[in-house]
């Protein structure tokens, strides 16, 4: 579903990504795991075609993203490190403008439906999302692909800054819009929801995938251990 | 893109500061509206009060000698148009009174600013001053904060994720801006047809419509400048400097740039010197109070021949009366020449600021304003131009009421009756019709009309930054 064949991209003199590969397949949640510029924003960016390779090879379902950027996204949603959208707008109309523009038009009742599915809870979907958490504008964002019926989901450090339970609560809805079919990838620094979460782990360092791990072989402690002893 | 139009007004809708500056202009243009039409409604019917009043004293004055009456003269008021109190243009600096009379054309006097230091120095605050420069400013905030907070919070991603092109939520946002502008446009200006219903015609109407147009044209230009501006530059805050800084230039500077620039290169002569000129002119052609003089002896023979007598005093008619005629007709080609000259000085001026706005769209539009007010320079002139046509007829009237009414060569004490006085017609004034006025303003209309291409085409070629 995603596949990123020997891709290198240098930002100046900084190389942000050096001969990297990845595959991921449909229904996988894969988590690149990496220091602060390692790579994993340059990633997330050359899949949503915001940006093009210097060698190397970018698809999502067959589609070269940077060639052909409409129908690529028609099928990824995004979530940002920070869901920064209209503040102004209760939850349920940033919903009901997000859809639109994605050409979908929902019934209210729909568009509740979405918002609940993914955790939001019905007292704060008619509030501006200028009263809500962090984790809660996270559900939104979420709701916003879902609603979308995004088969790729890509998320940039999307459990940064979130309360544990927050954080829980997110792990579980990705993890239920993977059994959806929906392919997650994740860009994290964070080992312990990673490892909660993802079904793959890859360590990027310095533009290189450096280990490629089963999340479900490996303990949180030896996660850990191998992280550090891969990038330090 | 009616999403995106949509959004952004619920967007302003809950923004109380946004609702508060509504309000607050809102107010602004209805009370200048409101004194504007006010004032120009006081200022026709002053006009029309001091025209009967000068026509009443005309009409009842004693029989008398045609030249005396000549001497005696009359006052034309400029009637002002029913749009001036939208965009008061030049009338505020030129003048409202004239003084006709035989023998000489006298300057249009007693302006509003020479007996006002402030209107001298600012203008008068009326509405086309709100629309083009409050406005516009407003426009450049709400766009510039409109595309940076989509930047600056990284929701343009979002967006565009989510199947927006670029140019569609530039577009989308530009439109609705726009015509948001478009609709307090829309409410100044059924506010000033509101205000004089009771005085509308369809030349005002349609002359309404058409400022509608222009001005809705410069706020297109406005909001699309700062939308490409702030999607491209690589420091949204430097596209926010660069169309303050337009804002300014072409509020301020380049009007006085290209004002300054058109006088040097089209010089006037002074005051002192045109008055020279004319004097010189005049003192070397005939004097019609001098029946000696040798330029005269041609005219003298030819009336003496058509006659067939020997002397003037033997003339069934009064020679004098033609004498004033002829001296009248010179002096009319010495003013001709000279005013000539100098219409064509000022209009060469005006046709210089015209075409150096090609860079200051505002300039264009401010002319456009003025122009469609009827209160530009040309209609000024126009105004002078059909004054002066009449004091000749009404100069020329007198002077062969003097010769053929009944009265000998040399007898000054001759007296035309009343009748006579009340027969010469009024001065009726009717401004440059609307198609004559396009002749004019055709070279602003292009102006703006490439501009709002232009806008056009900066927003298909430009590329959101992320």
């Amino acid at each position: 579903m995603i596949s990123l064949n020997s891709v290198s991209k240098q930002f100046n003199n900084h190389l942000a990504l050096d001969n990297f590969s990845l595959e991921i397949p449909e229904g996988e949640i894969f988590a690149l795991l990496g220091p602060n510029g390692a790579g994993k924003t340059t990633t997330i960016n050359l899949l949503l075609g915001f940006l093009s390779t210097d060698s190397g090879t970018v698809s999502v379902a067959g589609i070269e993203p940077f060639k052909n950027p409409a129908e690529a996204r028609k099928i990824i949603g995004y979530i940002p490190e920070n869901v920064n959208l209209y503040p102004q707008l209760t939850g349920l109309e940033n919903l009901k403008y997000f859809t639109q523009l994605a050409s979908s038009t929902y019934s209210d009742e729909d568009l509740r439906h979405f918002l609940s599915t993914c955790g939001l809870q019905k007292s704060a979907m008619d509030r501006p999302l200028g009263t809500y958490s962090k984790g809660m504008r996270q559900k939104v964002g979420i709701a916003i692909a879902y609603a979308k019926k995004a088969k790729i989901l890509l998320m940039d450090e999307p459990a940064s800054g979130l309360d544990p339970l927050a954080s829980k609560e997110l792990s579980d809805l990705i993890r239920k819009l993977a059994k959806m079919g929906t392919t997650v990838l994740m860009a994290s620094h964070d080992l312990f929801r990673v490892k909660e979460t993802a079904d793959r782990i890859g360590i990027i360092h310095q533009g290189k995938l450096l280990k490629s791990l089963k999340a479900a072989e490996v303990t949180a402690n030896d996660l850990e251990e191998i992280y550090l002893g891969t990038i330090v | 893109m009616k999403a995106i139009i949509w959004n952004e007004w619920i967007l302003l809708r809950r923004n109380p500061w946004f609702i508060g500056l509504i309000i607050v202009l809102i107010l602004i243009v209805g009370l200048t509206s409101y004194f504007g039409v006010a004032e120009t409604k006081k200022l026709i019917a002053m006009e029309a009060e001091a025209s009967a009043e000068i026509r009443s004293q005309w009409d009842n004055q004693e029989a008398g000698n045609p030249h005396n009456a000549a001497h005696y003269g009359t006052y034309l008021f400029k009637p002002s148009s029913a749009l001036t109190g939208f965009d008061e243009g030049v009338n505020g600096v030129v003048g409202k009174t004239l003084y006709l009379e035989g023998h000489r054309q006298n300057e249009i006097q007693y302006s509003e600013a020479s007996q006002s230091l402030q209107i001298s120095r600012f203008g008068k605050l009326r509405p086309a001053l709100l629309l083009q420069l409050i406005i516009p400013l407003l426009l450049i905030f709400l766009v510039f904060a409109s595309i940076r907070t989509e930047r600056e919070s990284d929701r343009v991603r979002i967006l565009l994720v989510q199947g927006g092109d670029f140019r569609q939520i530039l577009f989308g946002k530009i439109i609705a801006y726009w015509l948001l502008s478009v609709l307090f446009l829309l409410v100044t200006l059924s506010l000033q047809l509101i205000l004089q219903s009771e005085k509308l015609t369809t030349e005002v109407i349609l002359r309404t419509c058409l400022i509608g147009v222009g001005y809705a044209a410069f706020y297109w230009i406005i909001s699309s400048c700062t939308a490409y501006l702030t999607a491209n530059l690589r420091q949204a805050g430097t596209a926010l400097s660069l169309m303050l800084a337009c804002w300014i230039v072409w509020g301020v500077f380049l009007p006085k740039i290209s004002g300054t620039l058109g006088e040097q290169l089209y010089q006037l002569p002074t005051r002192q010197a045109f008055a020279d000129g004319m004097r010189a002119d005049r003192a070397s052609s005939l004097d019609g109070h001098n029946p000696e003089e040798e330029k005269l002896a041609a005219l003298k023979d030819s009336v003496l021949r058509k006659y067939q007598v020997e002397t003037v005093e033997e003339l069934p008619i009064n020679f004098d009366g033609l004498l004033m005629q002829a001296d009248e007709e010179v002096g009319n080609v010495v003013w001709d020449k000279h005013f000539g000259d100098l219409n064509k000085v000022l209009r060469k001026q005006k046709t210089f600021t015209q075409v150096s706005s090609i860079p200051n769209p505002l300039q264009s539009l401010q002319s456009l304003s003025m122009g469609l007010s009827g209160t530009d320079y040309f209609h000024h002139a126009d105004f002078m131009l059909k004054a002066e046509q009449y004091r000749r007829q009404f100069i020329k009237s007198l002077n062969e009421k003097h010769a053929y009414g009944g009265s000998k060569t040399g007898d000054w004490e001759w007296a035309a009756d009343q009748e006579f006085y009340r027969s010469l017609e009024d001065f009726s004034y009717s401004a440059i019709p609307l198609n004559q006025v396009f002749n004019i303003l055709w070279t602003d209309v292009m102006i703006l009309f490439g501009w709002v291409i232009g806008g056009f085409l900066l927003i298909n070629s430009s590329k959101f930054r992320i």
